[in-house]
C-alpha cells in the first residue's frame, strides 16, 4: 500500500489546526458577548433594586416594572441560565441585606419573573435539579413553598433529603426537631453540623420541649444530632438522657455524648465527677480510656479523686 | 446631614444600593468599583463620609486601605463588609479611625 504523501498530512494537519483556530475565536466571541449580557443583567437587577428600596422623590417603582425591566434584560423562560444568574444575584443581595430592606426584597422576589422557578426546580424529576430548587427557595427566605418541601425531609437521595431538612430549620426553627422521630435515613456528621449551626442561627434560645420528643428515636444519627444541639445550647438539663446514651449500643452516639459531657463539664467539677464515676458503664474500653485521658488533663480533679489514688497505689 | 459621600463597593448590586441609601439622606454620593477607579479621579474633594468594602480583586485588604487613606481626605470612616471577623476590624482599626464596622448582614437604616 502506497503511504500518504507529506504533502497532504500537512494539509489535514492543517485543517485541523484552522478548524480549532477558528472554534476558539468563536468560543472567546461568545464568551464575551455573554459576558456582556450577564454584566447588562446586573446593572439592570442593580438599578431596580435599589431604585425599589429607595426610590427618588416622586419616582415609584412597581414589582411589575421590575419584571418588565428585567425580562427586557433577558430574564425569560427560554433563557434558563440567565434565570440561574438572576436567582444568584437574588441570593447574594438578600444574605447582603438586614431589617426591613431584607424583608422588603423578600416581598419583590416573590411578585418578579423567576417566582415559580425555584419551586418549578423542586418539582422536577431530576435530584440534582429537585436539591437545588429546594436551596434557592430557602436562601431566598421563601416559606409559602415550604409545605412541598416537607414530604422531601427523609428522601432516597441524600442530596434532596439534606437540602429539605436544611429549609425545615430555617423556615420553622425549633419545631422543625419534630421531623426527628420519623427520620430513617442517614443524618451524616457534616449534616448534622449544618442543622445545629442553622438552628442556632435561627433561634439563639432553646425549647426543651421538642427535643426531648427526639429521645425516643431509635435513628442513631438523629440521638447523635439531639447530643449535639444538647452541646450547642449547653443545655445542663438533659444529664439524664445523656447518661443513658452513654451506654448506647452505637460507637458514635457514646463519642458524640463524651464530647457533649466534657464540653457541659469544663467548669463544672460536678460534671466531671459523675462522668469519671460513669466511665466503666461505657461498653468499649477505647472509650473508658479516652475519657480519662480527657479528664486526665484537669490534673486537680484526678489526681485528688479517691479512686485514682487508690490506682496509682495498687498499680505500684 | 449632608455633604460628600463616597461609596466604593465591588458588588454592583450593594454599590447601587448604598449609593442610593446616602442620596436619600441627603448626600451628595460618588459611586465607585475599585481602587482603580479611585485612582483615575485626579482631584478629589475633602469627603464628609467614605464607605468602603474590604474585599477586592487583586489586592489585600490591609494594602487596600493603606493605599486608599493615602490617596483621600476624609472625615468618617465606615466599612460595610461580608468580611466580620473581629481580627480584620482590629487590623483596620490600626490603620484609620473607624466611625463604623457593619458585616452582612447590614441594615442600612440603623446605621448612624
Amino acid at each position: 500500500m502506497r503511504s500518504p504523501d507529506i504533502f497532504t498530512l500537512i494539509e489535514i494537519s492543517c485543517f485541523f489546526l484552522g478548524c480549532n483556530i477558528v472554534l476558539m475565536i468563536l468560543m472567546v466571541q461568545y464568551r464575551k458577548y455573554r459576558g456582556k449580557r450577564l454584566s447588562n443583567l446586573e446593572a439592570v437587577f442593580a438599578d431596580c433594586v435599589s431604585s425599589y428600596l429607595y426610590p427618588r422623590p416622586g419616582e415609584q417603582i412597581t414589582s411589575a416594572e421590575v419584571g418588565e425591566a428585567l425580562s427586557k434584560a433577558g430574564v425569560k423562560k427560554c433563557f434558563p441560565g440567565n434565570i440561574d444568574y438572576l436567582i444568584q444575584l437574588m441570593i447574594r443581595t438578600q444574605r447582603a441585606l438586614g431589617g426591613i430592606n431584607h424583608h422588603k426584597i423578600k416581598k419583590l422576589y416573590s411578585e418578579i419573573p423567576p417566582y415559580g422557578v425555584s419551586i418549578a426546580k423542586v418539582r422536577s424529576k431530576k435530584w440534582s435539579v429537585k436539591a437545588r430548587g429546594i436551596r434557592e427557595i430557602y436562601e431566598m427566605d421563601q416559606p409559602q413553598y415550604l409545605k412541598e418541601i416537607v414530604p422531601y425531609y427523609n428522601h432516597k437521595n441524600i442530596y434532596v433529603r439534606r437540602e429539605a431538612q436544611i429549609a425545615l430549620v430555617v423556615f420553622l426553627g425549633w419545631e422543625s426537631l419534630s421531623f426527628l422521630p420519623m427520620l430513617t435515613r442517614r443524618v451524616g456528621l457534616w449534616q448534622q453540623i449544618k442543622i445545629v449551626e442553622k438552628l442556632h442561627d435561627v433561634d439563639k434560645s432553646y425549647n426543651i420541649g421538642y427535643l426531648r420528643n427526639c429521645y425516643k428515636s431509635s435513628n442513631p444519627d438523629v440521638l447523635q444530632l439531639v447530643i449535639r444541639i444538647i452541646k450547642k445550647y449547653q443545655i445542663m438539663s438533659e444529664t439524664d438522657f445523656l447518661e443513658k446514651m452513654l451506654c448506647h449500643d452505637d460507637y458514635e452516639v457514646r463519642e458524640a455524648v463524651i464530647y457533649c459531657l466534657l464540653s457541659l463539664g469544663v467548669k463544672n467539677p460536678e460534671m466531671r465527677r459523675l462522668l469519671y464515676s460513669l466511665r466503666t458503664t461505657i461498653p468499649s474500653e477505647i472509650q473508658q480510656t479516652q475519657v480519662l485521658k480527657y479528664l486526665y488533663k484537669n490534673q486537680d480533679f484526678i489526681l485528688n479523686h479517691p479512686e485514682f489514688v487508690i490506682g496509682l497505689n495498687r498499680s505500684a | 446631614m449632608g455633604g460628600k459621600a463616597l461609596v466604593i463597593q465591588e458588588n454592583r448590586v450593594m454599590n447601587r444600593i448604598l449609593e442610593r441609601h446616602f442620596l436619600s439622606k441627603g448626600y451628595q454620593c460618588l459611586a465607585l468599583h475599585s481602587l482603580d477607579a479611585v485612582k483615575g479621579i485626579i482631584a478629589h474633594p475633602k469627603y464628609d463620609l467614605v464607605v468602603t468594602d474590604l474585599l477586592f480583586q487583586g489586592i489585600r485588604s490591609v494594602d487596600y486601605i493603606v493605599e486608599l487613606t493615602s490617596l483621600i481626605q476624609y472625615q468618617r470612616f465606615v466599612v460595610v463588609t461580608s468580611l466580620g471577623q473581629e481580627r480584620m476590624k482590629r487590623q483596620i482599626m490600626k490603620l484609620t479611625k473607624l466611625d463604623g464596622y457593619y458585616d452582612f448582614p447590614v441594615d442600612l437604616d440603623s446605621m448612624n
